[in-house]
């Protein structure tokens, strides 16, 4: 992590602290996906997962006072204890709550291994996410169609407004900076359909 | 936790080489639960990481969280002192709260939170209902109650509405009642207590129209969709019930329960206490008075009028406020029509509508996707697409 960025951070969480509108959505918009994902994969309920999310990062906003001059790791980690607690909460009510009344509900406790899994899958995919981010904003627009979306090349040219060309260079810049496999491994697919196109 | 571990694995996807200090950590790491070694293989997984890509990019969701939130922010900063509030509300009185809305207390089963959008993580799980409504005031604003916490929630002629613990306290306001509407969407039940005591249960997909304060000779009300009723007995000011302004009730005092969704074929009104008078319009032309146990079936277009069907099943009828679906010689669509509003789906056939009798009853506290599994024991197939539930031959 370079200097500027963590003086970034502190200013981040300094600026939080005094209230600063902007640092507050900032704030919010870097850590609200990450904490949503993490607990959607251990309560598996849209609404339940957002309002964890929610829960935890107003945790932080109310003990912000105290998070100025230390750095997002420290808050980070708060945060995930924070909804990671509430997790465990929920599944454990809804355990009794299916035993009690339900013969469908599948009655499912949250293991410890779950739990650290999923902390190491967000924070895995959180790095591979700044890879890509790295890139600029453009870049993970293109990812976006391509994974999320699954568009081909000549629809995202067409929704983009340049040329497929374009769109080529523009995948072939980002397999040259992107390392990570997985990621390399799609942006490679259409070349090598191309490759048996010609066979 | 190994603090390695995401080190090593990033490493790893980036194939990078390890020593052989972190391959044996690693090593070691798979061996200690399947749930690691399943981890490595979610990590490489497309699909997986499309769903995290999906989530960090999905601006609008964060945008409409961020708004929540805010509103969260100003309630706390708005409700520094909420105890010194609450005695400010006592000076007042409760006589002159003049409604409160409790959330439905004991339906413990309802908790669980309903997906409002399809999850874009995994496979789709389609969540049951749960409590929650939206109040609306009568210059046309519009609440929600089931994402706030205690503190003020809005204003009403220059007095605030608090919501303390599942209540909702109306300060005192201007000189003449206002109109206040608790409705609720697909997937969504809530319980109200009117001014006069009497109690009202929305089921999904239904609205109740109410003064905050009842005045002169009559209590008036408007109610859609699906409402239970426990009126408060006052003999010297009859309640009465505008339902869909194509059917009326008149009652004194009783506990009832009008059914009135207009995807169904007639507004059935089942009594279970005491004595009410159905008429066919909201004036009451022609009408009948029933007695425990009847219920009155008011088709809005027919010619026949009102019908009056004895020895009504209550336990079917009930079953929504009890916290059940009750199939019992439901048909499929009947049925289906229930799921559509519990669980916010649109049930599609792909062949027709199979003809076939339901049985059984089920709790509503199940994820759709358990439900259809019991469902499909009874003969019923489906799948489910997004929010869209398709029933297969």
């Amino acid at each position: 992590m370079s200097t500027s960025q963590s003086y970034h951070e502190k200013d981040l969480l300094q600026r939080l602290a005094e209230g600063d509108a902007n640092a507050t959505q900032e704030f919010f918009q870097s850590y609200f996906p990450r904490l949503y994902y993490f607990a959607y994969k251990l309560v598996a309920e849209d609404a339940e997962a957002e309002d964890i999310a929610q829960e935890s990062l107003l945790s932080l906003w109310q003990r912000r006072e105290s998070f100025a001059g230390r750095t997002l790791k420290e808050a980070e980690a708060f945060m995930f204890t924070v909804a990671r607690n509430r997790c465990y909460n929920y599944n454990r009510d809804k355990t009794t709550r299916n035993n009690k009344l339900s013969e469908l509900g599948a009655a499912m406790e949250l293991s410890d291994n779950s739990v650290e899994a999923a902390i190491i899958r967000e924070d895995i995919f959180n790095r591979i996410f700044e890879e890509v981010r790295q890139l600029g904003p453009n870049q993970v627009q293109l990812l976006k169609m391509i994974f999320v979306d699954h568009l081909e090349t000549a629809e995202i040219a067409e929704r983009l407004q340049i040329t497929p060309n374009n769109v080529r260079n523009q995948k072939a810049r980002a397999l040259e900076k992107l390392k990570t496999v997985l990621l390399r491994k799609r942006l490679l697919t259409p070349l090598i359909l191309f490759f048996y196109y010609f066979l | 936790m190994n603090s390695n571990i995401p080190d090593i694995i990033y490493k790893q996807l980036r194939e990078e080489a390890l020593s052989p200090e972190e391959q044996a950590v690693l090593a070691r790491w798979l061996e200690a639960s399947p749930a690691n070694r399943a981890l490595l293989e979610q990590l490489s997984n497309e699909e997986e990481w499309a769903a995290y890509l999906s989530v960090r990019t999905d601006a609008g969701k964060t945008g409409r969280a961020y708004e929540r939130f805010m509103e969260r922010v100003r309630t706390e900063n708005a409700t520094g002192a909420p105890v010194r509030r609450m005695r400010a509300i006592w000076k007042w009185g409760w006589a002159a709260a003049a409604v409160i809305l409790l959330a439905v207390a004991g339906l413990y089963l309802m908790q669980e939170k309903q997906a409002t959008t399809p999850p874009a993580v995994a496979a789709t799980v389609i969540a049951p209902g749960k409590e929650g409504a939206i109040l609306t005031l009568a210059d046309g604003s519009r609440v929600a109650l089931d994402s706030l916490d205690n503190g003020v929630i809005a204003t009403q002629g220059g007095a605030p509405i608090l919501l303390q613990n599942g209540q909702i306290v109306y300060g005192p306001g201007g000189e003449a009642p206002a109109f206040n509407t608790i409705s609720t969407p697909n997937g969504r039940q809530f319980r109200v207590v009117l001014p006069d005591g009497t109690t009202a249960w929305l089921n999904a997909a239904s609205s109740l129209r109410y003064p905050t304060l009842f005045e002169g000779k009559e209590r008036r009300v408007e109610v859609t969709g699906e409402v239970y009723f426990e009126v408060t007995k006052n003999a010297g000011m009859p309640f009465h019930v505008n339902v869909n302004n194509k059917a009326g009730i008149i009652v004194l005092g009783t506990h009832f329960n009008v059914n009135a969704y207009e995807n169904e074929r007639t507004i059935n009104t089942t009594l279970l206490e005491g004595s009410v008078k159905v008429s066919e319009s909201p004036a009451g032309e022609r009408s009948a008075i029933l007695k425990p146990g009847q219920q009155a079936q008011v088709a809005p277009a027919g010619p026949e009028g009102i019908r009056v069907v004895n020895n009504a099943d209550i336990s079917k009828v009930m079953a929504w406020k009890n916290g059940l679906f009750n199939f019992e010689d439901a048909t499929l669509e009947e049925a289906m029509r229930q799921l559509e509003r519990w669980y916010d789906i649109e049930v599609v056939y792909e062949r027709g509508v199979p003809q076939m009798q339901l049985a059984g009853k089920m709790t509503k506290g199940v994820t759709l996707n358990d439900l259809m599994t019991g469902l499909g024991k009874m003969g019923v197939r489906s799948r489910l697409e997004g929010r869209k539930l398709i029933i297969t031959p």
